[in-house]
């Protein structure tokens, strides 16, 4: 239990970031697990560059919205198709990645070990923040925007500059998310949101469909239960799973198995994620 | 309603794997061995360590449990890995490759024995600060690649190979170290010959890359890179369109047909991380006393198929190779 609270709680940010793309915007945005090893990288090398860990959060979090204004710039100034935009930022950070250090993996230097213990405080917070957010009105444009476009433009709204700004927290919360998790585990890597796409999408569905009964304003309630109960999952097939039955590389095709038990379930309530 | 359907299948699913468990045989010595993916290096380092335990503790299973886990190539899981391996109480963790060994050493907070295995270099990931022996909860088993020998090797064989080739992935840190040591080398030396490097980052790019130096290099050199190394056949492809030799680090890629190596045996290094384990959790000698295994045992390997394609090669520095391969 203690394993999935800390994974959920490691992955929240990403999981909400990836949700504010999927769910609220409706754009499939594919960078996310490289926007989460660029995180990782690029707090990393501002806490060794400038040793102060409140800039280097700042730096991260700008960094990610840089990352998700690109995707946004490439969908709407230059028309590329929204899922090609989010592949080609996933492809050109694959080279930004290895910029920072020239290398693909660093160790945190021991001085900073006391940070491990961040991602909670700073989960926290971001949760206190979003709440509020879900009153304004930039929440409520973002939202209409994602469920029915024609409005916004008929009341004469830019609907690229809110694609910018609602990719870019995703974005940035999806890159602070890395950075916590490279500071719990003690280093960073560029193959580090490997995965971080798909768990976050399998964790929103199976929180909506479980958590049918709260409304769209308890997403946060959603999203967290999902992931707990997925990280659950993953830990019990790497727990339990008896090595008598199973090979060792079983273990995605026994969590597949266990996801798809859940959402045939409930397969009567179910929305597309998004449709492209 | 649903929700009571969901929950109960997902109770009865769980209780079936907790049942399937208790049926097991319980060891008593209990250790995790975690892995970050499948791959012919790591394969062999297994298949070391397993005949090693096999043969320190005869009636395995009985004195001894071993628990696998692979991690599929993803650091997440990993951490669920090796967590679940600290609440079934194993005595000791071996974790093969960087990642691995980096969130091992995080999770277990020095209070389980660790020992590395297949870390190109442990100091740089922050794993130890010397090696000549463990630190805290952490030992292991290192290899120093003979990346260089290799190169020598090559040019004594085929003297008129000027332009290398060589295919890595840059988000490999081991790759990184390689190639730098390897740049290093040949200007201290002073060698004329020139390196041609193209970095890839996933499995599809690498034909692409083989045909780009396949047409521009004498020949190619594979070092051992995860991603490389589990694609060569394409490489070896597209080296025979150019009729190119393509020289590799490790005896494996020799055996898929890698013309020859003065390479390393993971088994080795396999091996050694069993006798490690035996001294950690049989004679109980503390981790800090234990000396990290540095493999420098080299194999001289070729590949039958280099005298019916190079005949005009010249082969006097591998007359004591081992020979693989059909014909």
């Amino acid at each position: 239990m203690q394993t999935a609270i800390i994974e959920a709680l490691l992955y929240l940010l990403a999981t909400l970031g990836i949700y504010t793309s999927f769910r609220i915007l409706r754009f499939p945005d594919l960078s996310a697990d490289n926007t989460y090893s660029f995180g990782a990288i690029c707090g990393f090398w501002a806490l060794i560059s400038t040793t102060n860990i409140v800039a280097s959060l700042a730096i991260c979090f700008f960094g990610g919205f840089i990352v998700g204004g690109f995707t946004s710039i490439l969908y709407s100034k230059f028309r590329i198709s929204k899922l090609l935009s989010g592949i080609i930022t996933y492809t050109i950070l694959f080279s930004i990645n290895l910029y920072f250090f020239n290398k693909p993996n660093v160790p945190l230097p021991n001085e900073f070990q006391g940070f491990a213990s961040l991602y909670i405080i700073i989960d926290f917070l971001s949760i206190i923040i979003l709440i509020y957010a879900t009153r304004t009105c930039l929440w409520k444009t973002l939202l209409t925007l994602g469920s029915s476009p024609n409005i916004i433009e008929e009341y004469k709204i830019s609907s690229s500059t809110f694609i910018f700004i609602g990719l870019g927290f995703s974005s940035a919360f999806i890159s602070l998310s890395g950075f916590l998790s490279a500071l719990y585990f003690g280093f960073c890597d560029t193959q580090f949101g490997f995965g971080v796409l798909i768990h976050g999408v399998a964790a929103i569905l199976i929180g909506e469909t479980v958590c049918e009964i709260f409304g769209i304003r308890f997403f946060i309630i959603k999203i967290f239960s999902g992931m707990l109960l997925y990280s659950l999952i993953i830990y019990f097939v790497f727990y339990l799973a008896p090595e008598s039955l199973f090979s060792t590389s079983d273990n995605k095709l026994i969590s597949g198995a266990i996801v798809i038990a859940i959402m045939i379930f409930n397969r009567n309530k179910q929305k597309d994620l998004v449709s492209i | 309603m649903k929700p009571k359907i969901t929950l109960l299948s997902i109770v009865i699913l769980i209780s079936v794997l907790v049942s399937l468990n208790l049926f097991k045989e319980k060891g008593l010595i209990k250790v995790g061995l975690i892995f970050f993916t499948n791959h012919p290096a790591i394969d062999s380092g297994i298949e070391g360590f397993n005949e090693e335990t096999a043969r320190i503790f005869p009636q395995n299973g009985k004195e001894l449990e071993i628990i696998y886990a692979n991690a599929q190539a993803e650091i997440k899981n990993i951490n669920s890995s090796v967590r679940s391996f600290k609440e079934k109480g194993v005595s000791a963790v071996i974790a093969i490759t960087t990642p691995a060994a980096q969130v091992a050493n995080k999770v277990l907070e020095n209070k389980t024995p660790l020992i590395f295995v297949g870390v190109s270099d442990p100091i740089a990931s922050g794993l130890v600060s010397t090696l000549s022996k463990g630190e805290k909860n952490i030992t292991g088993t290192t290899s120093k690649a003979p990346v260089f020998e290799t190169l020598s090797l090559a040019l004594d064989v085929f003297p008129n190979m000027k332009k290398i080739g060589i295919i890595y992935t840059a988000t490999e840190a081991n790759s990184k170290v390689i190639i730098d040591t390897l740049d290093k080398d040949i200007i201290e030396k002073d060698m004329d010959i020139s390196l041609e490097k193209v970095s890839i980052n996933s499995t599809a790019d690498i034909h692409r890359a083989a045909m780009v130096l396949a047409e521009k290099c004498d020949g190619l050199f594979l070092i051992n890179d995860n991603t490389v190394i589990s694609a060569v056949e394409i490489i070896l492809k597209a080296a025979d369109t150019h009729s190119l030799p393509v020289v590799a680090c490790d005896i494996d890629t020799v055996k898929r047909g890698a013309l020859f190596t003065l390479g390393l045996n993971y088994k080795d290094e396999g091996i050694a991380a069993a006798r490690l384990l035996k001294e950690i959790v049989v004679d109980k000698v503390p981790t800090e006393k234990t000396k990290i295994y540095v493999n420098e045992k080299y194999h001289l390997y070729a590949n039958n198929i280099i005298f019916k394609k190079f005949p005009n090669a010249n082969f006097d520095s591998l007359q004591n190779a081992v020979l693989v391969g059909n014909n």
